[in-house]
């Protein structure tokens, strides 16, 4: 594990500040726990870690609030029309279709039914 | 239940009464009379329920500290912590029928109990967490949607919460399915190493054809569905899935007859089924040797709770320094 400062700036106009420390495996955990641990109630706008002397911040300042974003634990989350038609794509590149007779009616349905939801979760 | 069976009568036509209650759609509750194999088998097909979803975690615990990303690993998480969640309610509706969550979490792990097949196979790659997610979940909403409507009323107010939860762990799945099917040729090659392996104990996980009347789980309608019935509706919905990513099943004589609106599949050996269920898996000791692991790290944890309370209405007053 690395150990990693983490730093905010409150607001927009805020000088860098150091809020604490996390252990991680990685620069990506690092991040990740940082929001977690340091900006869960939205104690600033700017989020960083200390890589070793480098400054890794989230660029995207949408990126510090999205730690409360929880949709990774609901169907919601994700959203499988744009991958299906990927995967359909990629499937028709490579020829490898297995076109067999299928209950179609059913099939129509359930997949009709995924693509409402997929629309429905913009 | 109590004001259709009379306490006056004996005890045949009591269990008359409650056979015709149940499979005419009744319910009953934990409290309810009911017959003792009634209860016995309730508690039997209801504990491996729950022994399934606290063994069916461990998995894909395995791979936490594996997955490609961060987010990746908050769904496993996620996921994880639902599966013991699910376990721990199932349990208690298993308790309230009279047998202790103690005594089924000891006898889970002296083997003494049995778990579902499918937990019982190692994971050996990022392709068998797309399969569980998909196709072994997918295999679960089927089996657990169709206890929505068992006969045991605490049983199905649970399934409604578990099913609800399961969506997301399937199309969790499906999500990873139609990353790896759109991927490299070796991600397409690790999803179809992966379901040859697992369809086999896929099949296995719905049990062999089992005929109405010899299904005693049916007769009670703890269980609402033949074995074969939901296997149908798995091939319905999943394998036009795998065909149209171009993923085939390892079974040439699967096919839909589109005249008997059925599919033609080939029985696999069931013996590999009982060998594997009754606790000679390829990862039965490994697993339950964790869940014995954690069941004693945690162990201070339920000796805490099982102090008695501290009376704070009189707290007891500080030495002056």
């Amino acid at each position: 594990m690395t150990r990693y400062p983490v730093l905010q700036r409150r607001r927009e106009d805020s000088d860098w500040e150091t809020v604490g420390v996390v252990h991680a495996p990685d620069r990506e955990m690092a991040l990740g726990f940082a929001l977690h641990s340091f900006f869960r109630h939205g104690e600033g706008v700017h989020c960083a870690i200390d890589d070793d002397g480098e400054i890794v911040t989230v660029t995207d300042p949408a990126d510090v609030v999205a730690h409360t974003d929880k949709s990774y634990r609901v169907s919601a989350g994700y959203p499988l029309g744009p991958k299906r038609r990927r995967a359909e794509q990629r499937v028709a590149e490579l020829g490898v279709r297995i076109d067999k007779p299928r209950p179609g009616v059913d099939n129509r349905r359930d997949r009709s039914r995924d693509e409402q939801s997929d629309r429905s979760e913009g | 239940m109590s004001t259709i069976i009379e306490p006056e009568q004996d005890l045949e036509a009591r269990t008359a009464a409650f056979v015709e209650h149940v499979q005419s759609g009744g319910q009953v509750e934990a409290d309810d009379w009911m017959p003792e194999e009634y209860r016995t088998l309730a508690i039997k097909f209801i504990e491996m329920h729950a022994n399934s979803e606290m063994m069916g975690a461990l998995p894909e615990r395995e791979w936490i500290a594996r997955a490609p990303s961060l987010r990746r690993k908050m769904s496993l998480t996620a996921k994880v912590q639902d599966e013991v969640g699910h376990g721990h309610m199932i349990y208690r509706v298993a308790e309230d029928l009279g047998k202790s969550r103690v005594d089924m979490l000891t006898d889970l792990m002296n083997g003494r109990t049995k778990f579902h097949n499918v937990f019982h196979y190692p994971t050996k790659s990022w392709g068998d967490v797309a399969v569980i997610g998909s196709l072994v979940d997918g295999a679960a909403i089927i089996t657990q949607t169709a206890l929505l409507t068992t006969s045991l009323a605490p049983y199905a107010r649970v399934m409604k919460r578990v099913c609800a939860e399961e969506s997301f762990h399937q199309r969790h799945g499906e999500d990873l399915l139609l990353e790896l099917a759109s991927g490299t040729p070796a991600q397409r090659e690790m999803l179809q190493e992966a379901v040859d392996r697992w369809w086999v104990p896929i099949m296995h996980f719905f049990g062999p054809k089992t005929p109405a009347e010899k299904d005693r789980l049916l007769h009670w309608r703890i269980k609402t569905e033949l074995n074969e019935t939901l296997r149908q509706r798995f091939f319905d919905r999943y394998v036009p899935k795998l065909w149209d990513l171009g993923i085939s099943i390892p079974d040439e004589a699967l096919a839909y007859d589109a005249a008997s609106d059925s599919w033609t599949w080939t029985e696999p050996s069931w013996d590999e089924l009982r060998e594997v269920a009754s606790g000679n898996g390829p990862m039965t000791a490994t697993r339950l040797s964790w869940r014995i692991w954690m069941s004693d790290a945690n162990a201070w944890a339920r000796e805490l709770m099982d102090l008695p309370r501290l009376d704070l209405t009189h707290p007891t007053p500080r030495t002056a320094a």
